[in-house]
């Protein structure tokens, strides 16, 4: 295989991932952390081809909003949906505490 | 040579999201004949734009509503230093392109009554938010595209990424990007040139923002000669995600959303005793950061953070009303919002300050046009409300495409043609600038976190003159450093590493202009609140702060802000 190509293609798919919404941001970032080095055939043509969708249409199908139509796909989104981890450790102090609600003037 | 033949067109636009395609239809409208250059750095349905969730103003009902009210309510969100004109100029225009938008396409949510439904957002007295379910940008900029389409004379030039303005005998002659198919710089003539590149949150590091937004095209006119209007104001949205700076929508708080300290008090009552959850971004902003400060937030591993609670409002409203809300905290914080609070803390949003422009888009610079979130009119002055952005976008974005067309109409800037030599010099700049090999080189991630790391200690929700300065001084440090810059990728054919390293040049203007604003802005006013100026000073500075680019760093003037009939008056709320 060609290396160039595939610094290129990487590179493309890198470009491609930035979106207008901070949530794909986000998804996309890790996707290509865990998966990138390992795409090929049909898992890299499913994915190229997702990242033609819109956002919006891209972020429904990670949050399980819409279902794909097309089955091919469905391998690698069940993998951008893995991404989908919480980015937060919750060391919740508040949790059981009485909250205290003034009377508003 | 890596310069490819270039491409004339009578107008460039850069820049795909709300405002550009807004002034792409708005200048082929205008005129039958010409024909614009559309140049995006990502393709135009992945702008920014797409991110805006919860509407767009305008005064659509007018039961409890007027022209007056809007605008007296933009005003004094301003602290007022929004120009008066712009702000009457532009509440009148907003529901006429409201309504031009839908009959493009965009599906308004309804009331049951079959009327447009309107929301309350923050500083707004009446509902006056329209908006398209939970999608509003998205929808807004699908509308946009497909009318786009219908012109065969706006031609698309897509993932081009623009790196300067062409400048011959003292105007605008079109731009120069890099094909990030090909790697070569095309030169785009024109005979006049629109930005409208949005924002530039990632000058900060916990932002709303997505990755794209790099604040490029308000660099490209600085370093044009242009001068940047007002950009020590950048506003802080109340409620973040810890660890990401996702947004969480303030129609959580329009809903009946409260926000805790540690110990169990709803704050605001110290704050905003009045609109409590409701009130402005810059206030509540400043009202969790002195709760952080006086130690009754709590610790986590990102900082500190308070708690918005929807718990009160029961599992079936928040699955009607904000089910996008509990989706993101289960997603990304891992907490039902049905069954506890939700970690918030205040985050960098939105840049007030831009391209000097006036109510026609117009730029010092002759044939340069600016609008959106890249331009500054101002009708947003020191705090924009939140749901005037996306309508600025269309009003102002129509108004740059239409004037825009008519100084092409009439001459434009084409006296004499720009040299050749001028894409080919920049060429030049750029290998030697980016493309060098330096040993041991400075890393591009590392200039950028440390950039990041100095604005959000310097030029935060408060700030004071040692901050200030100390984030100015790590920055003109940067600067310096980044004249020793190495980059690993040597391909050609989109190559991040590039574009990452032209990008964080951009932002380090922009960052410098922000802090220099701040430093010499001795006051406190909206979103700028200094610990050593408290309180506005309206003699001195009710002004716009005018930075121009010079090699010792920014110059800035002051010029007063237009006050028509709205006296300022000391904001509350
Ligand atoms: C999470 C979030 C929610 C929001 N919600 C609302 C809301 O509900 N209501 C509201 O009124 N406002 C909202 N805003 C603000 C509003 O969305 C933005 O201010 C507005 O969409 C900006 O639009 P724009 O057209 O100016 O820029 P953008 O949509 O950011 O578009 C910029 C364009 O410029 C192009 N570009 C940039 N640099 C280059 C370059 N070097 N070369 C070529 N092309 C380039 C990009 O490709 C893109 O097409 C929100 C903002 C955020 C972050």
């Amino acid at each position: 295989m060609n290396t160039l190509l595939d610094t290129e293609e990487r590179n493309r798919l890198r470009w491609q991932c930035r979106r207008g919404l901070l949530e794909l941001d986000l998804v996309l970032e890790r996707f290509l952390e865990k998966h990138c080095n390992r795409l090929h055939g049909e898992h890299l043509s499913s994915f190229q081809t997702l990242l033609t969708y819109t956002d919006n249409e891209i972020w429904d199908l990670i949050r399980a909003r819409t279902e794909c139509r097309d089955v091919r796909f469905a391998e690698v989104v069940q993998w951008m949906r893995e991404c989908l981890a919480p980015h937060f450790d919750v060391e919740d102090t508040a949790v059981g505490q009485t909250r205290k609600i003034p009377d508003l003037p | 040579m890596s310069l490819t033949d270039p491409v004339v067109h009578d107008i460039v636009l850069v820049g795909g999201g709300g405002a550009g395609i807004r002034a792409a239809i708005a200048a082929v409208e205008a005129d039958p004949k010409l024909t614009v250059a559309m140049v995006s750095k990502v393709y135009p349905m992945r702008s920014h734009t797409v991110s805006a969730e919860g509407g767009a103003a305008g005064v659509v009902k007018t039961e409890n509503d007027s022209f007056d009210l809007h605008a007296f309510d933009t005003i004094k969100g301003s602290d007022f230093i929004s120009d008066q004109d712009a702000v009457e100029a532009f509440v009148k225009e907003a529901p006429r392109e409201l309504l031009q938008l839908e009959h493009w396409g965009c599906p308004w949510s309804r009331d049951p009554d079959g009327r447009v439904a309107t929301r309350t957002f923050g500083g707004m007295s009446t509902p006056r938010t329209l908006f398209a379910a939970d999608k509003t940008g998205f929808h807004m900029l699908h509308a946009l595209f497909q009318t786009s389409l219908k012109y065969d004379r706006i031609v698309r030039y897509d993932e081009q990424f623009v790196t300067s303005l062409i400048v011959h005998d003292g105007a605008v002659r079109g731009v120069t990007a890099i094909d990030l198919h090909s790697g070569k710089l095309l030169p785009i003539y024109g005979r006049a040139v629109i930005i409208c590149t949005g924002g530039a949150g990632k000058v900060f590091p916990f932002t709303t923002n997505a990755s794209i937004k790099t604040g490029d095209g308000m660099a490209m006119a600085y370093r044009a000669g242009v001068p940047l209007k007002d950009m020590e104001f950048v506003q802080y949205h109340p409620t973040g995600l810890p660890g990401t700076g996702i947004l969480i929508t303030e129609a959580s708080r329009a809903e009946g959303g409260y926000l805790f300290n540690k110990e169990g008090d709803r704050f605001l009552s110290n704050y905003v005793p009045t609109k409590m959850e409701l009130g402005p971004r810059d206030l509540l902003s400043r009202a969790i950061i002195e709760e952080m400060e006086a130690g009754r937030a709590f610790e986590g591993k990102h900082g500190q953070y308070v708690h918005l609670d929807l718990t009160h409002l029961g599992e079936k409203k928040i699955n009607e009303r904000l089910p996008f809300v509990r989706e993101l905290a289960t997603k990304y914080v891992g907490i039902d919002p049905v069954k506890q609070p939700i970690p918030i803390r205040p985050v960098v949003h939105y840049c007030m300050g831009g391209i000097d422009t006036d109510i026609n888009g117009a730029t010092p610079l002759r044939g340069l046009y600016a609008a959106g979130e890249v331009a500054c009119v101002s009708i947003n002055g020191a705090n924009r409300l939140g749901s005037n952005s996306l309508t600025e976008c269309l009003v102002f974005g129509a108004w740059a495409g239409k004037h825009a067309a008519q100084y092409v109409r009439q001459g434009g800037s084409d006296s004499s043609p720009a040299p050749e030599s001028i894409a080919r010099d920049e060429w030049a700049r750029i290998e030697r600038t980016y493309l060098q090999d330096h040993k041991n080189g400075e890393r591009i991630a590392t200039i950028r976190h440390e950039m990041q790391d100095a604005m959000e200690k310097g030029c935060g929700v408060y700030r004071n003159g040692e901050t200030i300065q100390a984030a100015r001084d790590k920055l003109l440090t940067l600067r310096e450093r980044y004249g020793r810059i190495s980059i690993d990728d040597r391909n050609r054919v989109f190559n991040t590493d590039l574009t990452a390293a032209i990008e964080l040049d951009f932002m380090l203007d922009i960052a410098l202009a922000m802090a220099e604003g701040a430093l010499r802005r001795t006051e406190s006013r909206g979103a700028h609140q200094r610990r050593d100026h408290k309180g506005r000073n309206d003699q001195q500075f009710l002004t716009h702060t005018i930075a121009h680019r010079t090699e010792d760093g920014p110059r800035l003037e002051y010029r007063p802000a237009t006050i028509t009939r709205w006296q300022p008056e000391e904001r509350k709320y």
